[in-house]
C-alpha cells in the first residue's frame, strides 16, 4: 500500500473542536502551524483502576471501595457488580496519524484480499482511499484486571433503599475473571516461575484504520 | 465521530474549515474499524482466568480453577509464512498443528468492522415486519449494533489451557508445581471466519400486552456465524515442563480436528426475542435467559418461518423454505457431508481430511481405532418424497472403512439443521452461598 499522509488531520479534529465550543470560530492557517501534534501524536496511556503501579491490587482499601457497579435500564434496584475490582492498562505508545487509505487497485494488489465487493452496509460511501485516522500500537499494551460478577438487588424495606445492592456485604459472585501473566509478579525484578499475578504483555502488530461515514442506504 | 470523518475531508483541502451550514448537513451510518496486516499475540505466560472459589466441606464439589495463556489472533495458515510455537520455537510447518503465524490479518476498508446506532422500523428489504413481543411493528426501539465484515481474510487463533481441581489457594499459588489435578491443552483455530456475525443491544420491552406496564430491560441478540477448522490437544513432548503456569510444548500431530464448521447461531430476534440478565434473590448469582416466544400470532408466524401457503407443516418443510427460515434457524455442520472421500487409509492421508478426525502422537503408539461409517445422501432425501408430508428415507451408503493399521481416524461427518431456541434460561448456582 503506498501511503500518501496528510500532517494536519490532527489538528483538524482540535479545530473542531474548539470551534464547537467558541461559536465555531476556525482557526487560521498561522495558528493552525503551531500546532504540535500536525505531524502525527504519539499517546502514553496509563490507567491504575485500584492498582500500585506494577499492577498490584491495592488490597488495603476495603472491598466495598473496590468494586465497580452498573444499574439497569428500568430496573431501578437491580445491579451488575464487579467486586475486588481492578484495572491495569499502560499503552507505552499509542501512535495516531492519517491519511488516504487504500485505493480499490491497491487493495486488489494484495495477496491477502479476496473480497467479493464492497459490503452493502456502506451504502452510498466510498470506502477507498478515503480519509481515514490510522492506529498503531508499536509497543503493544500491558493488561491486568481481576474482579467478581454479580447481579444483586437493593434491599428496600417499605419502598426505601436500606442498603444499596452494590454495597451489599452478602454478595458472592458466582465467577471470578482475572487477566494476568504467571511469569509476572508486581514488585518481582525478575520473571517467577508459574505464580505470577501481575499484568500481562499484548503484542499488537499492524495497524487499523478508523473511519466515520455516512451514506445513502 | 462523523464530524472527525468530515474533518478529515476538510484537512485534504487546505485545511478549510466546515460553515455551520455544511456541518449541519453531516448525516451518518456510523463508525468503522479496518485491520491491515493485524497480528495480537498474548505473552505466553499471559493469561485470561476463570476463578474458582472453596466450597464448603460438606458438599459433594471442589474448587476449579481454568485458565487461557497466551491468546492469540493472526493469519490462517493459508497465508502463509512462518509459524511459532508458544515456547517460541519455529514450526516445522504453518498448518493447524502450529498456533502462531508470522502473518497479520487483513480486514480491509471496504468490508469494515462496524459500529452503528440503527432503526429497524417497519419491514425490511425482503418484507419482513420488526416486531415488538405484542406482535406489532410499529416504535420498535433503536438498537446499538456491532457488524462483523462480510468478508476478512481468514484467521487463525490459538491459546493453550489449564483446568486445574481442587486446589484450595487456586492456580497462582501453587504455581510451577508439577503436583495436583491438573490438565494442560491446546486449542488452535485455523481457517476461521466470522462474515456476517453481529451483535445488536437494545430496551427489551418484556411485556406482550400494550395495555401492561412498561417493563423495560437491557436487552441483547447475537447472530453467531462462524466457519473454520479446529485442533484440540493434549499430548505433551519429551521435555515439556509440565508445570502449572509454565509453558508446555505439545507434540505435532495428536489430537482431535474438526475441519469444514460451519456454524450459526442465532440469539434473539429483534424485537420479540433478546438475552437478559436476572438477580436471584440473594447472594450474588444470577440469571441469564433466551426470552420465551410470546403466544402471539404474528410472532409465531415469523419466528417458525413457515412455508407461503402451507400453515398445517408447523413449520418444518425440507422444500420451499423462505428467505426468513435461514434468519431464524441455526445450523452446526462438521465436514463437507462426503463421507465416502474422507477415510483414513495410510498415515499420509489423513491430515486435513473433511469431518471429525482422531490422530495419536505417532505411528508407534499404542492408540487402535476404528469406525464403520454407513451414511445417507442427504439430497436423496429431497427426491424421495413423493408428496409434502411424504418422504422416505434413502438407501444408506457404505463407505470406505479407516484401516486398523494406523493410528488415526475419520469418525465422519456433522449435519445438525433447524435449530431453533424458543427459550433457554440459565441460573447459575454458586456452590458458596448461593441459590442451590
Amino acid at each position: 500500500m503506498t501511503r500518501r499522509y496528510r500532517s494536519i488531520t490532527m489538528a483538524a479534529v482540535l479545530t473542531v473542536t474548539a470551534s464547537i465550543s467558541n461559536a465555531m470560530q476556525p482557526l487560521d492557517d498561522a495558528a493552525l502551524a503551531a500546532v504540535s501534534g500536525q505531524e502525527g501524536a504519539v499517546l502514553e496511556i496509563s490507567l491504575r483502576w485500584n492498582t500500585d503501579a506494577h499492577g498490584a491490587p491495592r488490597t488495603e482499601l476495603p472491598e466495598a471501595e473496590r468494586r465497580f457497579a452498573l444499574r439497569y435500564d428500568g430496573r431501578p434496584h437491580d445491579w451488575l457488580v464487579a467486586t475486588d475490582f481492578y484495572l491495569y492498562l499502560d499503552i507505552p505508545a499509542l501512535s495516531i496519524d492519517s491519511g488516504d487509505g487504500p485505493t480499490l487497485a491497491e487493495y486488489q494488489s494484495m495477496p491477502a484480499y479476496n473480497a467479493p465487493g464492497k459490503s452493502s452496509k456502506l451504502g452510498s460511501f466510498d470506502p477507498y482511499g478515503t480519509p481515514l485516522v490510522e492506529l498503531g500500537f508499536s509497543e503493544g499494551l500491558y493488561l491486568g484486571m481481576n474482579n467478581g460478577i454479580a447481579i444483586t438487588r437493593d434491599i428496600l424495606s417499605g419502598g426505601d433503599i436500606q442498603e444499596y445492592g452494590w454495597e451489599r456485604q452478602d454478595l458472592t459472585p458466582f465467577v471470578g475473571i482475572r487477566i494476568g501473566d504467571s511469569a509476572n509478579q508486581p514488585g518481582s525484578a525478575t520473571p517467577v516461575v508459574g505464580t505470577g499475578t501481575g499484568p500481562t504483555h499484548l503484542r499488537l502488530d499492524g495497524t487499523v484504520h478508523f473511519f466515520g461515514f455516512g451514506a445513502e442506504l | 465521530m462523523l464530524c472527525l470523518a468530515q474533518c478529515c475531508m476538510s484537512a485534504s483541502a487546505s485545511m478549510v474549515p466546515l460553515e455551520e451550514s455544511e456541518l449541519s448537513d453531516v448525516s451518518g451510518s456510523g463508525l468503522a474499524l479496518g485491520f491491515e496486516d493485524l497480528r495480537v499475540v498474548m505473552s505466553p505466560t499471559g493469561y485470561i482466568e476463570a476463578t474458582g472459589a472453596n466450597v464448603l466441606p460438606n458438599l459433594p464439589y471442589k474448587r476449579a480453577d481454568a485458565r487461557w495463556y497466551g491468546v492469540s489472533l493472526t493469519a490462517a495458515s493459508s497465508a502463509g509464512g512462518d509459524g511459532y510455537h508458544f515456547d517460541g520455537t519455529p514450526c516445522v510447518s504453518n498448518d493447524i498443528s502450529c498456533p502462531i503465524s508470522a502473518q497479520g490479518f487483513l480486514v480491509p476498508n471496504d468490508n469494515p468492522l462496524i459500529l452503528r446506532v440503527w432503526d429497524y422500523q417497519g419491514t425490511s428489504s425482503s418484507g419482513r415486519q420488526y416486531l415488538r413481543r405484542d406482535g406489532t411493528g410499529t416504535d420498535v426501539p433503536t438498537v446499538l449494533e456491532l457488524l462483523f465484515p462480510d468478508w476478512h481474510q481468514p484467521l487463525k487463533g490459538a491459546f493453550w489451557g489449564e483446568i486445574a481441581v481442587g486446589l484450595d489457594q487456586g492456580i497462582a499459588a501453587e504455581g510451577g508445581t508439577a503436583s495436583g489435578h491438573y490438565l494442560q491443552s491446546l486449542t488452535i483455530l485455523d481457517n476461521v471466519s466470522l462474515a456476517g456475525t453481529n451483535v445488536r443491544w437494545m430496551q427489551f420491552d418484556q411485556r406482550t400486552n400494550p395495555s401492561a406496564v412498561s417493563d423495560t430491560t437491557f436487552g441483547l441478540t447475537a447472530n453467531l456465524r462462524i466457519t473454520g477448522d479446529m485442533r484440540f490437544a493434549v499430548n505433551q513432548a519429551e521435555g515439556s515442563e509440565n508445570r502449572l503456569g509454565m509453558v508446555p510444548s505439545f507434540t505435532h500431530r495428536e489430537g482431535l480436528y474438526f475441519t469444514d464448521v460451519d456454524t450459526f447461531l442465532p440469539l434473539g430476534s429483534l424485537h420479540y426475542q433478546a438475552l437478559i440478565g436476572d438477580q436471584v434473590p440473594g447472594g450474588g448469582d444470577f440469571i441469564l435467559e433466551l426470552t420465551g416466544i410470546p403466544n402471539v400470532e404474528a410472532v409465531w408466524q415469523d419466528f417458525y418461518a413457515h412455508a407461503p401457503g402451507v400453515a398445517t407443516h408447523l413449520g418444518y418443510e425440507r422444500n420451499n423454505r423462505p428467505e426468513r427460515y435461514g434468519e431464524t434457524h441455526g445450523h452446526w455442520r462438521i465436514g463437507d457431508q462426503d463421507p465416502s472421500t474422507n477415510t483414513c487409509m495410510s498415515p499420509g492421508n489423513c491430515p486435513g481430511q473433511s469431518g471429525i478426525v482422531f490422530r495419536s502422537a505417532g505411528e508407534a503408539s499404542t492408540f487402535t481405532v476404528f469406525s464403520d461409517r454407513p451414511s445417507e445422501n442427504i439430497n436423496a432425501w429431497e427426491s424421495n418424497c413423493t408428496g409434502a408430508d411424504s418422504c422416505n428415507p434413502p438407501p444408506r451408503l457404505d463407505n470406505p472403512r479407516n484401516s486398523t493399521a494406523y493410528h488415526q481416524v475419520n469418525l465422519g461427518d456433522v449435519n445438525v439443521e433447524g435449530i431453533l431456541m424458543q427459550q433457554l434460561r440459565i441460573t447459575t448456582c454458586s456452590t458458596v452461598n448461593g441459590a442451590c
